[in-house]
């Protein structure tokens, strides 16, 4: 019961929240872009992330794996320091830690929603979705491209500046996160080696 | 003969002025009220009134139970959101749940804004060095989440986690849920549910009646493919559907038996003046009684309306005694003075079993009685002073079917053995298995209709919303002293639940502590100073930073400034809602309401609330209450009726005179009640309240009946014409109460039986009892 509904509460807490945005880009370069991350069925990497808190002296690092499968699942399993999984599956959040398993309905916390869309619309090549609830701004050179994102939604713009996919081709490299407080949050993303996938699944 | 027309013109004058002005009455201000509880028992004692508004009136009246099914689950999911939607929009519902968790923002940053005085577990001891250490270290985890950029405000402002703990206790577990893209939807998948609580009274049947039309309308807009099915359900729902099919019922009902009546009266008179004059006196009377009773009471109901009319439609015997007894080159005013000292006492010892029924405590059944007796005696006066008038010049013929009436009156008194072979198989039904005969059931009294009750309780089944067997009643003068009590049961309601005896429960104090246990939990609140040092000595060695719990300190400070929360800050919210569910005022205080899931010993679970001696505490049984409230009801009424046919044998012993006509009147009135008692336990219906005042009506028709078979018969032409008038009377009661026994409304029906029975076994056995009266007069 410790876990209980740690997010509903979160839900309520961020019932006490607003904030202002407003933003342009290129929408033929983000559409091909899109079309070619809508050809991706399943992929999974690992990720190291590093957030940097004004409440604390140090960053927190975490890592472990990334797994994304079309339509409308993605994974994030934290290896280290903490094992704990948070999957998004249709519109539920499902974690894991210690054992229990907690279910979120994200259509009761549209916030949380929004900003997890952010994730799997890019993941998933979902241009619509993405643009739904974000204001896109697409620069490439090349392969190498930038998906800069901000919310549409005005108390999520009260937590989150922006957010930013870099990556090349259909890989994402990197995301990083700028709260509006200046916190900030950036995830590298790096190629699984197979041994290390089946070491995952079971662990 | 001028003076007699003239008379004759005034009467006709001042009877057609009163049915304008009754009729003008009633076009203007008859308003017929369908409250379902007015035919309950008045409760006598606190827990039984709570119970029965619990019952009638309370929230639960007020809510709709939808589900949606025969679609895929992603459709069903689809069309019951946007079904939702509408509902919510039409704002003719306070709440529309769909298993949905989350609270409206208001109530959210209420719950925020108070969460240390809100807190269920709040202590003085969550603000201590090692409680706060530990709660820093679990923020620390949670800031590995991914959705950490919100949570970690949450682990700055609140690392007690009094928030998380309010949420715990107020919400529902959300085990017996699941939910698909935001709609509630059954394990299987093949239904989903909506629960819609109206703003209307659960007893506003009018505006019930418009939400069912709501309903339909934003179930169909919902409906995109037409493919989706809508069940509906809930009290509110029967409440309509049962309208609407008293009403139904009363239309085609009322056609047919009316259509049976006509054709036996042609048949029985062969002149159609003649019957339209012989209804004269039933549709004055009928005029008349929902006047009285209207005026009486403000408003009538529908099934006294319903009911009543058919009761008071056996005074149709009245005229027909009087055209009957007519002979042939007579007019109506010469026998009158035959006919009407023998229906003057078998209309008042008839009225005088209505008359009991005055005294009860049962809203619904004085009204009926009110109704019977104004209903009855204007039939009687109207048959006496304006009928006979009315026709004073007109001379009868003689009617016909007097020789079948004489054939079937003999043939059937040759049958008298079929009373008593019913009696007795009543009697060994009743000795094989007493508990048969009379029925303890509440709902048994409800007009619902059976299969939509049936329907109900497989829906709750399937929702998990089971009726509660058992609830706790905590009374106290005010809303703080009721609450104060509450939260004193909370150690006996935790012991349960550890002993495993006890699921869950729910009660006002878990959603709103009680001013005095706010005011000790902000008195206890540290200081700004204190709460400052502990945090700096808790967060040694965690890399939290120094002004990391600023958010806390200033909101810790903020509350050590707050008043106390009380109902009026949820007003209007899903959780005021909830807790007016909880609470019911009451002119002498507030009863707080407890109620519980998977109590498995209730017995143990009463004697562990008495040992601890709470005052204004109440533990009730719902099913045992209820049954023992309908039995003293029913009991009651029982007592009453077997009181008056003490009286109206005495009353007939000294207005008769004659020990051998009060035997022979007696016999079949008593054998002809039992007789209708006796038929619906073979049919395998157990008594109830309608089926004892159907039984007064019969001793009424028996009477009537048995008086007129034994009187004293001047010659054989009189005592044809006895038969004759009772053989239609008999006929025409027995085909409109057979006709009324094929009713869908339970109430409707087991009257139907009732006097169907009672009035063909009373021309059955007075026939029987008075057949050497036929001899004796025929020899003559």
């Amino acid at each position: 019961m410790i876990s209980g509904r740690r997010v509903l509460a979160l839900s309520s807490f961020l019932a006490s929240f607003a904030g202002s945005v407003t933003c342009a880009h290129d929408a033929a370069g983000l559409r091909v872009l899109m079309e070619s991350l809508a050809t991706v069925d399943a992929s999974r990497v690992a990720y190291r992330e590093t957030k940097s808190m004004d409440i604390l002296d140090s960053t927190v690092e975490q890592s472990g794996f990334l797994a994304f499968a079309a339509p409308a699942t993605v994974i994030r399993e934290i290896r280290e320091p903490v094992v704990e999984t948070y999957a998004i599956v249709g519109n539920a959040m499902h974690v894991t830690r210690e054992g229990r398993e907690e279910r979120i309905d994200l259509d009761a916390i549209p916030l949380l929603r929004a900003f997890i869309e952010s994730f799997r619309a890019t993941l998933s090549g979902d241009v619509d979705l993405l643009e739904a609830h974000y204001h896109v701004d697409f620069s490439n050179d090349g392969p190498t491209w930038r998906l800069g994102l901000q919310p549409r939604n005005r108390r999520l713009a009260g937590f989150i500046e922006s957010i930013e996919f870099t990556g090349e081709d259909i890989r994402v490299d990197r995301i990083r996160i700028s709260e509006a407080n200046g916190d900030w949050s950036l995830m590298i993303l790096s190629p699984v080696e197979q041994d290390n996938s089946r070491d995952v699944d079971s662990p | 003969m001028l003076i007699a027309r003239n008379r004759r013109g005034w009467l006709i004058a001042v009877w057609l002025a009163v049915f304008v002005a009754v009729a003008i009455l009633l076009l203007t201000g008859l308003r017929i009220d369908s409250d379902l509880g007015a035919f309950l028992p008045r409760a006598r004692t606190v827990s039984q009134a709570a119970l029965l508004r619990e019952l009638e009136a309370g929230p639960a009246a007020r809510v709709w139970l939808l589900a949606v099914g025969e679609e895929t689950p992603d459709r069903l999911a689809a069309v019951s959101r946007r079904f939702a939607e509408h509902l919510q929009a039409s704002g003719k519902f306070t709440t529309v749940y769909t298993g949905q968790t989350a609270l409206d923002d208001e109530t959210q940053q209420v719950l925020f804004a108070y969460r240390y005085l809100l807190d269920p577990d709040g202590s003085a001891s969550k603000f201590s060095v090692p409680e706060l250490r530990t709660a820093f270290e679990n923020g620390l985890e949670k800031l590995h989440s991914p959705v950490s950029p919100f949570e970690k405000q949450l682990v700055t402002a609140d690392p007690t986690g009094a928030l998380q703990r309010i949420l715990d206790t107020i919400l529902p577990p959300d085990t017996s849920l699941r939910r698909r893209d935001g709609a509630w939807i059954s394990s299987d998948e093949s239904q989903t549910y909506l629960l819609a609580e109206s703003v209307a009274d659960g007893t506003d049947i009018e505006a019930q009646e418009q939400i069912a039309a709501t309903i339909t309308a934003a179930f169909a807009a919902a409906n995109d493919s037409d493919d989706a099915v809508l069940l509906v359900s809930g009290p509110p729902a029967f409440a309509v559907a049962t309208k609407k099919r008293i009403q139904r019922e009363a239309l085609t009902l009322s056609l047919g038996s009316t259509a049976i009546l006509v054709a036996i009266l042609l048949l029985a008179f062969g002149s159609a003046s003649r019957v339209l004059l012989i209804s004269v006196p039933l549709a004055g009377a009928v005029l008349i009684a929902t006047a009285v009773t209207s005026v009486a009471w403000g408003s009538i109901h529908g099934i006294s309306l319903a009911f009543g009319a058919t009761l008071v439609g056996v005074s149709l015997d009245y005229p027909v005694h009087l055209v009957s007894h007519t002979r042939p080159g007579e007019t109506l005013a010469q026998s009158v003075s035959r006919v009407w000292p023998t229906l003057r006492l078998g209309v008042l010892t008839t009225l005088l079993g209505f008359a009991a029924m005055l005294t009860t405590d049962f809203p619904g059944i004085q009204q009926l009685a009110v109704f019977s007796i104004s209903g009855l005696l204007s039939a009687a006066l109207l048959t006496r002073y304006l009928l006979a008038p009315l026709v004073a010049g007109r001379v009868e013929r003689t009617p016909r079917l007097q020789g079948t009436a004489n054939s079937v009156a003999h043939v059937l008194a040759m049958v008298w053995w079929l009373p008593p072979v019913v009696v007795i198989g009543g009697l060994a039904l009743t000795w094989r298995d007493p508990s048969a005969l009379l029925s303890s059931r509440i709902d048994a009294l409800s007009p619902a209709p059976p299969n939509l009750v049936a329907q109900d309780r497989a829906l709750r089944t399937t929702m998990g919303l089971d009726e509660p067997g058992y609830v706790l009643l905590v009374q106290g003068d005010t809303m703080n002293a009721m609450l104060q009590r509450q939260e004193a049961l909370r150690p006996t309601l935790h012991q349960a639940i550890i002993d495993e005896s006890l699921r869950g429960y729910d009660m006002a104090a878990l959603v709103l502590p009680s001013t005095a246990l706010q005011r000790t939990r902000r008195d206890e609140l540290p200081d700004d100073e204190t709460l400052r040092a502990r945090i700096d000595t808790a967060r040694q060695g965690l890399p939290f930073r120094a002004d990391a719990f600023r958010a806390f300190t200033d909101d810790v400070a903020y509350t050590r400034t707050l008043g106390e929360v009380d109902q009026s800050a949820f007003a209007g919210t899903l959780l005021g809602t909830r807790l007016d569910s909880l609470v019911r005022r009451e002119d002498d205080g507030v009863v707080g309401v407890v109620t519980f899931t998977g109590l498995t010993e209730p017995e143990a679970f009463e004697q562990m609330l008495e040992d601890q001696a709470s005052e204004g505490v109440l533990f009730i049984d719902i099913q045992s209450s209820t049954s023992n409230l309908v039995n003293a009801y029913r009991n009651d009424i029982l007592l009453r009726s077997a009181l008056v046919l003490i009286l109206i044998a005495g009353i007939l012993a000294v207005a008769l005179r004659d020990w051998y006509r009060w035997f022979r009147v007696l016999v079949p009135v008593l054998g002809s009640i039992l007789t209708a008692a006796a038929l619906p336990g073979l049919l395998g219906q157990s008594l109830n309240v309608f089926h004892l005042v159907s039984l007064l009506l019969v001793a009424g028709i028996g009477l009537d009946y048995a008086l007129f078979f034994s009187r004293f018969h001047a010659d054989a032409v009189d005592f044809v014409a006895t038969k004759h008038s009772l053989f239609v009377c008999a006929s025409s009661t027995t085909a409109v109460f057979l006709v009324l026994s094929l009713s869908a409304v339970p109430v409707l029906s087991s009257i139907g039986v009732t006097v169907a029975t009672g009035a063909a076994s009373a021309f059955l056995l007075s026939a029987f009892m008075n057949r050497s009266n036929d001899n004796a007069k025929t020899h003559a």
